[in-house]
């Protein structure tokens, strides 16, 4: 294996695997996994190491980071804030490849929060010369409300899951404090996991065009969990119009995939497209 | 706490090891065993918090990813139980060599408890055997994973698109609507082949599991057991009064790990207060 488990930064508190193919045929850009959510460094379903893995027959470096407080990582003990932490996390990842290896080119790949980490460590960052968002930020447009209700419509399991989310309210209305309660707590615990916070629409519509300017090549990734907030690919460019983005991104829109890309033949698609994207713009 | 690849460097394992802290040494090693495939996930956190507590408590202790799973050597597509079974004794050898214990007990749960029982029947030298929500039959708990995987495969929070499409396919202009048409000859066979849960399960290990049986491995072994659950299922009460003539010690209390949920299938588990519960047992246990 060419796998090495490297504990670094202040106090060696970061640890994450860096996978290192041969020096003959090594590429020049290495990409670096965040974590989704509260998931450790392997990611959803082990998707991390997998895809660590065919990268490293292409020759492309990789680091599956456990960011600060995360996964086998020690909290920071500085005075950093959430945001800045994390871009800090990155940094000193990027630090200790280059020290390893040479490389000075990375990519970022993150899904769900780990695609707003990928995000601020990218605008902070000029040697992130790229960024993997995997269900990264999303605003639905009019065209996405037209198109889910439509959905809505002419799906019947959408009709019987409105049907039964109205029944569990109604009869929630006549349930015990307890059950309440219970309710309430499973709602929260299910939002816990991949819980994020987007900034507004212009905001990141505008640092996403400023990072594009500098060269800096994207590909957004969506699934089709959530069809009321992204129901059609072009919905990317509906929401961030920049002409620099235009320019510089790709979107695969990954309808029957999940958040975590659950089933293997979901994971097998977005392996490939993150693959031929690397090859074509990090080759 | 120290990360580290062990054994073989082309077939090397994943281990952490977290020696006992302060000078509260008990000169005993603790193994914990993870659950396998989306549990093992769900209880990275939860199994590294409780390796932090017992070695505040005075344990060295050691936890590591089997072969073909966590950031271990391996495809998930080639996953061996017998290979999980070997890969206990090698991480059970790497906790004395790196600690200098010899006094061993192992923590196994879900499937790491029945997997770390089958050790111990092979003769793996352990001290106690701490059996944590314990997959008691093999045959059983792939049925409750392929229930859990069609309830996922059928959700439709989850797979709100897939599910339309599946429907749509007899309205191509639906389908067309709908944005993707690049798969529509497969739609019927998604999620079928060979996987459960998000990893692949192919014959080889499906025959492995539905042999394995708890219970016929504990026969195998005489260490004292001790058993925690968070909920209260029949095949538990089945191993209170099967080996209830050794030293065994029972808890039952926690938050439920709803195991078979579709709700919890991406939930960290938090164990709470079964960490310190865990800790007092295997003092109970080996004293």
């Amino acid at each position: 294996m060419n796998e090495r488990i490297c504990s670094f930064g202040q106090t060696r508190r970061l640890v994450g695997v860096l996978n290192l193919p041969e020096r003959t045929g090594r590429r020049a850009t290495a990409l670096i996994f965040l974590n989704a959510g509260l998931i450790h460094r392997v990611g959803p379903y082990r998707m991390h190491v997998d895809l660590a893995r065919r990268l490293a027959l292409l020759g492309y470096p990789s680091f599956r980071l456990d960011q600060s407080g995360l996964g086998d990582s020690e909290p920071r003990c500085d005075d950093l804030s959430l945001d800045q932490g994390c871009v800090e996390d990155i940094r000193e990842t990027m630090d200790l490849i280059t020290k390893r290896s040479g490389v000075q080119h990375f990519v970022a790949l993150g899904l769900c929060s780990g695609a707003v980490a990928a995000h601020r460590a990218l605008v902070a960052d000029e040697r992130l010369k790229g960024a993997v968002f995997l269900d990264g930020y999303v605003y639905p447009t009019t065209k996405t409300r037209v198109r889910y209700y439509a959905m809505r419509l002419l799906s019947p399991p959408h009709v019987a899951r409105t049907l039964r989310r109205q029944i569990e309210r109604i009869s929630l209305k006549f349930a015990s404090a307890a059950q309440q309660e219970a309710a309430l707590q499973r709602a929260s615990q299910a939002e816990v996991l991949f819980e994020r916070e987007d900034p507004p629409r212009a905001v990141a519509a505008e640092e996403l065009e400023c990072v594009a300017r500098r060269g800096a090549r994207f590909l957004f990734v969506y699934t089709g969990e959530n069809p009321d907030e992204f129901n059609y690919a072009q919905q990317l460019f509906d929401m961030f119009p920049g002409p620099e983005l235009r320019k510089q991104a790709e979107v695969a829109y990954f309808p029957r995939a999940d958040h975590t890309f659950t089933l293997l033949e979901g994971r097998a698609n977005l392996f490939q497209r993150v693959l031929d994207w690397m090859t074509q713009y990090h080759p | 706490m120290t990360p580290s690849y062990f054994g073989d460097s082309q077939q090397a394992l994943f281990g952490c090891f977290h020696p006992a802290e302060g000078d509260r040494s008990l000169e005993r090693g603790v193994l914990l065993c993870a659950p396998v495939a989306q549990e093992n996930i769900r209880t990275s956190w939860g199994l590294r918090q409780l390796a932090g507590t017992l070695a505040r408590e005075g344990f060295d202790v050691f936890r590591f990813d089997y072969s073909c799973v966590g950031d271990s050597w391996g495809d998930s597509a080639e996953a061996c139980l017998g290979q999980w079974v070997a890969d206990i004794g090698a991480a059970c050898a790497e906790l004395r060599d790196v600690s200098g214990v010899r006094r061993v007990s192992l923590v196994g749960l879900r499937l790491g408890g029945a997997l770390a029982a089958r050790a111990l029947g092979e003769g793996l030298e352990a001290d106690t055997l701490v059996l944590w929500d314990p997959v008691v039959r093999g045959a059983h708990y792939l049925a409750e994973l392929e229930t859990l995987h069609g309830a996922m495969l059928t959700d439709p929070d989850r797979f709100p698109l897939h599910l339309a499409q599946l429907l749509s396919q007899r309205w191509p202009t639906v389908a067309r609507f709908l944005g993707d048409s690049s798969h529509g000859g497969q739609l019927g066979q998604l999620g079928q082949l060979g996987q459960l849960v998000g990893f692949p399960f192919g014959p080889p290990l499906r025959g492995e599991l539905n042999a394995l049986d708890l219970p016929t491995d504990l026969a195998n072994t005489t260490v004292p057991l001790g058993l925690v659950t968070s909920e209260d299922l029949p095949e538990y009460h089945y191993l209170r009064t099967t080996f209830g003539s050794r030293p065994v010690v029972c808890h039952s209390e926690g938050t439920p790990g709803r195991w078979n949920e579709v709700a919890t299938v991406e939930q960290a588990l938090l164990p709470g207060t079964l960490h310190r519960l865990i800790a007092s047992l295997l003092i109970e246990l080996s004293t």
